[in-house]
């Protein structure tokens, strides 16, 4: 049975069947890339890559790929360390600022129960073997930055084969013990579930992260997901960072590099791999400097979406005259299709934090232009009339106005039944109230 | 009139007596007991008490203890005999000794496992030891997941689940797995053919992810009757089992009856419709305020069969009626209230699809009317089990339709008596469905060097692997390395995810009417063909054969399609062959061609052809299993081509409406084909192959039947009432020759003994009424 057995396999392989889904992958794509393209860094600040016990028998040499072999109690992989020195910058974020006192004061914003301190901070970043994740996906090379003494040390642990796995995530969990916040960008859903699978899978016990894995990509979001057309880490990069990278390749593409690299152990497009990964670390931890500035100081020179998110992650936080400050800023920055939204926070946070008095002159401004579509503040000025200035005839104006515009947007959620049901209930109320007060005057 | 007296009412009544073709009383049996096994805990006893059991049924006692034992355990017993017992207290028991110990529970659908977390729920709220007992599947809260990952001792799932949502995540699953103790597999008879396959490797699968985390888990398996209950369990779970078959639960005298409406139309066989003679029946019942169930096979049937009988007890339209239907498709919320209203007794009549069949709890009936063979044996007797108070007389009674498999049952009450003639095969090592589940298998742990996997072909298929960059070898493992999540890719209800879809377009909004496989698509689905559902025709409009779907809409017509199916079939490999002087059997492996060219149109009643036309349609290729058997001398009475033409026809026709039986499986899963002369063998051969392509385990069963299988259709021919052969006997034949019937058995006489059949039935327990 066994004979036949391949062209039985061959027999199926033809007949179109179910699983047989391994499409081929941009096959033909991934040519080799001789020479050294993309592994000279102008802001390298110095490739001090400590020595390990160097493997005789090494698939590899450490000029092919930058690293050297490491070897663990279980055996060996590939690690490779960059620096990027304080006195550089990444894009437009100066790393000094990796060591500033920006983030103390830090927790609020991060949403951790702790200030971040520089030192405490672990990098992560992965590559994988493909995006499905479940136990058969595997990280075949994890980057991992922290604060060093001359600048950021970008430590990258490769796994050359499935047999180097092991004392490659032993390393890596090594070096995680001893930080104590883990940064990621979406590694919350992503890189660390993962790496916990394959620490899992390899026997290396498990790290808990509790309250300390600070995942960037929920604070972009907050920041600039109303702004830019996508949070990822390469848009944020161009568009809030203002670096530029060169060469790069898509993240798309690395599973075939790396089945390619597992094959042929020639150095080929891993390399530029490596460089991904090494610049996505870089990327973070500016990412992360630029936050700190950001909320360090909120109040100076921000564009109309950062003062709106940083102003409501305030009034989240419960620093109200700080999110006021930043609302009014962004008011300033007029005219912004942010400002509408801050006017209507701060409107908001007036009425909450200093009575329906005092928000009441920042409705009026909101709905007092000719064409204005919005019905809120009039609702608003209305309840305040009605229940605190027993101003029936003002509140009856206002339900009137927004009566008219919910009537001229009834197919928009703007005239929803409801919306128009509870403003024919307000007006019927305000009428009685009014008629009762004309029958005790008269 | 009470239900002793309804009986003796039909039992004088000739009317009704002749139709019915077998009548056996079961005397009522005394409940016979066992000792509580030891080991188990006293808190879990005291609950017992408090729920009322001082003492345990025999074959409960039997299991627990084998479990307790440490040993795997298949348990067969009836509906309603306690068996949730046989698995629940080794489980509780096994938590309360130790509050780490987990445990597996895998029901066949998700409406059962609710069913049966809710029956468990009423037993722990008696203990003081908080057991945490979850539903897992698609339909639960992904907020709550995480809990259940980390905290359910009981994890109640369907096999779906476990091999799509929780395997390929086993590491979100380390403290179920490290601690998993008890496996339960509840209607594990369920599971053959193509599905029971695909289980049989999720098995694998789970063996190996416990053995990863260090755990040994335990099966407890429950089957309904059919003939090889452990068997079937131990290929299933890939380990031994011991069996508990002899069921200690007491019951009630049990009336079966068997009923075969009357002929209408003798020329054409046509007999009365099994629909009308179901409301009759059940009417006598009703009208005398004795709950009864009523099965049927489709969910049409069952609105129509509710009309009729709330007309019958004169019910008022609405919710609070006395008749009510059950079906997939009503709301879970109204199916608990029918339920209830079962067993409080507020409901009179049931009217039910075999959703009903499984172990849901609506107590027990006095009557059960099965409208239709259920399709096998172990469903009918599951049915019939819904009937059966302890102390009352019950009634379970089957009125056969029109069917050929139908008419062979009724005319065969004895299969119900005798040990069950049904056989549960699965074919683990099918090499499509063992190639989808290694695949899955090695994404959630590489394999090692020198496991085997339950197969001997482990080797090669990794290799292959690794020669489609899916697998990737170092080190002496085989690692995962594609970017997919073969789990997906993977249907376990079906070995190759090809089926076509039938799309009834006649109303705007379009509706999925059915399905069916890739291989009968061209002959019965081509363009203009006119295919029959549920009594209604439609026609084809337009068959999308790449995105395998049919469009069909309504018509009104008076001819059939029939459509010229060219098969050639080639013997790839001979597994086993023996030749017995008059007869050879072989099994093999075989490469089935078909192409449909052409079709026909023919009228109804007189077989007119009508017309033509032609299919385009490319041919397909199945390479699967068969069974074949030749005839080494063409009897005397065969006189030409065409006679052993009709001979083989006819024969061929009656084994694929007997078969099934046999292998448990739907007609449609097998396919017979006839050579007056095979290519392969030089002979008359008759092959039988598997329609799920790689085969399933059918061509073995067959070998080993071989003459059995002849022998059963020389009685069904020699039994059935026609004279010269009908469609419910040798089928096609019949339209084209005058003495098929005879033909065909003097070709039997070729390979059977020339002694007639012996009346099996004859001094048998069954009463048959003489006419």
């Amino acid at each position: 049975m066994i004979a036949n057995l391949k062209s039985k396999l061959r027999a199926m392989k033809s007949s179109a069947l179910p699983g047989k889904s391994e499409a081929v992958r941009g096959a033909g794509t991934t040519a080799r890339g001789a020479g050294a393209e993309g592994m000279s860094n102008p802001e390298q600040g110095g490739n001090s890559g400590k020595e390990c016990s160097p493997d005789p028998e090494s698939r590899l040499d450490r000029d092919r790929l930058g690293g050297t072999v490491a070897s663990g109690p279980d055996g060996v992989f590939v690690r490779k360390q960059t620096i990027y020195g304080y006195e550089e910058s990444y894009g437009r974020i100066p790393l000094y600022d990796l060591q500033n006192a920006v983030f103390t004061d830090s927790f609020w914003w991060t949403r951790l129960d702790r200030d971040l301190c520089p030192k405490d901070l672990v990098f992560l970043d992965t590559e994988t073997t493909g995006l499905a994740g479940g136990s058969g996906t595997v990280a075949f090379l994890v980057g991992l930055g922290y604060v060093g003494e001359k600048g950021l040390v970008v430590d990258q642990y490769l796994m050359r084969d499935f047999d180097e796995e092991v004392p490659m995530l032993q390393a890596v969990a090594d070096q995680l013990r001893r930080h104590s916040i883990l940064v990621t960008f979406n590694g919350k859903s992503f890189d660390w579930p993962l790496l916990e699978s394959r620490m899992i899978l390899s026997g290396v016990p498990p790290i808990h992260w509790v309250n300390a894995h600070l995942d960037l990509l929920p604070v972009a979001r907050r920041l600039w997901g109303a702004r830019l057309p996508d949070c990822t880490l390469s848009t944020l990069e161009k568009e809030i960072l203002s670096q530029h990278r060169t060469d790069d390749i898509p993240g798309s593409m690395i599973p075939d590099i790396y089945l390619d690299f597992l094959k042929s152990h020639a150095p080929g497009k891993m390399r530029q791999v490596l460089q991904h990964n090494e610049w996505d670390i870089a990327a973070m931890a500016a990412l992360l400097v630029h936050f700190a500035v950001l909320y360090h100081d909120p109040e100076t020179d921000r564009d109309a979406c950062e003062l709106l998110g940083i102003g409501k992650e305030l009034e989240r936080a419960h620093r109200i005259r700080q999110a006021e400050v930043c609302y009014r800023k962004c008011i300033g920055l007029s005219p912004h299709p942010f400002v509408l939204h801050a006017k209507k926070r701060l409107a908001y946070l007036t009425k909450r934090y200093r009575g329906p008095q005092e928000a009441m002159e920042l409705w009026a401004d909101l709905a007092g232009k000719e064409g204005s579509s919005l019905y809120f503040p009039l609702i608003e000025m209305a309840k305040f009339l009605e229940h605190q200035e027993k101003d029936f005839p003002g509140a009856l104006e206002c339900t009137e106005k927004a009566i008219r515009l919910a009537n001229r947007f009834s197919d928009s959620d703007i005239g929803s039944k409801r919306l128009q049901a509870e403003l024919l209930h307000r007006r019927q109320r305000l009428m009685e109230k009014m008629r009762r007060r004309m029958e005790q005057w008269g | 009139m009470n239900i002793d007296q309804l009986v003796d009412q039909i039992r004088s009544n000739p009317a009704v007596m002749e139709n019915v073709t077998g009548w056996k009383e079961i005397p009522p049996r005394e409940a016979a007991y066992g000792p509580f096994p030891r080991g188990l805990q006293p808190e879990l006893l005291d609950v017992l008490k408090k729920r009322g059991i001082h003492q345990l049924y025999s074959h409960q006692s039997r299991a627990i203890d084998l479990v307790l034992q440490g040993k795997n355990v298949v348990v067969v017993t009836p509906t309603a005999s306690g068996k949730t017992l046989c698995y629940n207290l080794p489980v509780v028991n096994g938590i309360l000794q130790n509050d780490d110990t987990r445990a597996l529970y895998l029901f066949p659908t998700k409406a059962l496992s609710q069913d049966q977390v809710s029956e468990l729920h009423e037993m722990l709220e008696l203990l003081d030891h908080p057991i945490k007992t979850y539903t897992y599947d698609g339909d639960t809260p992904v907020g709550a997941r995480k809990a259940i990952r980390q905290a359910g001792h009981i994890v109640v799932t369907n096999p779906d689940m476990l091999h799509s949502g929780i395997m390929p995540h086993h590491t979100k699953w380390v403290k179920l797995f490290e601690n998993l103790k008890y496996v339960v597999i509840d209607e594990i008879h369920s599971y053959r053919g193509v599905f029971g396959s695909h289980i049989a490797n999720v098995l694998r699968r789970l063996n190996r992810i416990c053995r990863f985390y260090g755990s040994h888990p335990q099966y407890i398996c429950c089957s309904a009757t059919i003939a090889n209950p452990k068997e079937l369990a131990e290929r299933i779970i890939g380990q031994e089992a011991e069996l508990v078959d002899v069921n200690g639960a007491p019951s009630g005298r049990k009336h079966l009856i068997f009923y075969n409406p009357p002929i209408v139309n003798r020329q054409l066989g046509i007999r009365r419709s099994s629909l009308l003679e179901t409301r009759n029946l059940a009417a006598d019942f009703l009208k005398n305020g004795i709950q009864t169930i009523v099965f049927t096979r489709s969910r049409l049937s069952v609105e129509v069969l509710v009309m009729y009988l709330k007309r019958v007890v004169r019910d008022k339209p609405g919710s609070s009626s006395r008749i009510r239907g059950y079906r997939s498709g009503y709301l879970p919320k109204e199916r608990r209230e029918i339920e209830h209203g079962l067993r409080a007794g507020r409901i009179l009549g049931v009217v039910s699809t075999n959703a009903l069949e499984l172990g849901i709890d609506i107590g027990k009936l006095q009557v059960c009317i099965m409208c239709g063979y259920p399709g096998t044996i172990a469903s009918s007797w599951q049915q019939a089990g819904r009937a059966g108070r302890r102390s009352d007389t019950s009634v379970a009674l089957m009125v056969a339709s029109g069917n050929p498999l139908d008419q062979y049952i009724i005319r065969h009450p004895e299969f119900f008596l005798e040990s069950s003639p049904e056989y549960g095969l699965i074919n683990p090592d099918n090499l499509y469905i063992l190639m989808s589940h290694i695949k899955c298998a090695a994404f959630e742990l590489p394999f090692e060097d020198g496991e085997t996997f339950g197969t001997d072909t482990l080797d090669p298929i990794l290799a292959y692997l690794e020669e489609e960059k899916v697998l990737h070898h170092v080190g002496g493992r085989w690692h995962w390395v594609a970017d997919q999540f073969p789990a997906n890719a993977v249907s376990l209800r079906s070995a190759a995810d090809e089926n076509f879809v039938i799309i009834d377009i006649t109303k705007p909004k379009r509706r999925v009417i059915g399905e069916m496989d890739r291989f009968s698509a061209p002959q019965l689905l081509h363009e203009e063909a006119i295919y029959l559902h549920e009594g209604t025709q439609y026609q084809v409009e337009k068959l999308d054969f790449a995105e395998k779907k049919a469009y069909v809409r309504k018509v009104d017509v008076d001819y059939y399609t029939d459509a010229n199916l060219a098969v050639t079939l080639k013997v790839l490999d001979v597994f086993q062959s023996e030749e017995d002087g008059r007869t050879g059997r072989s099994y093999g492996d075989v490469m089935v061609t078909s192409l449909v060219t052409m079709f026909k149109k023919i009228k109804f009643d007189t077989h007119e052809n009508l017309g033509w036309g032609p299919v385009r349609l490319p041919e397909l290729e199945l390479q699967t299993t068969a069974y074949w058997a030749t005839w080494n001398e063409i009897p005397a009475g065969i006189k030409s081509q065409d006679d052993l033409q009709n001979a083989l026809m006819g024969i061929a026709n009656v084994l694929g409406q007997i078969a099934p039986l046999y292998l448990m499986c739907d007609p449609s899963d097998i396919h017979v084909i006839y050579h007056v002369k095979s290519p392969f063998t030089k002979k008359p051969t008759i092959y039988i192959y598997d329609s799920c392509p790689g085969g399933i385990g059918f061509s073995k069963r067959l070998y080993e039947m071989h003459l059995e299988l002849f022998r059963r259709a020389r009685e069904v021919l020699s039994g059935c009432g026609c004279e010269n052969g009908c469609p419910a006997c040798i089928g096609p034949a019949a339209e084209v020759t005058t003495n098929g019937k005879a033909l065909a058995l003097t070709i039997l006489g070729g390979i059977l003994d020339d002694s007639q059949p012996e009346e099996q039935t004859e001094g048998h327990e069954i009463q048959r009424p003489s006419r």
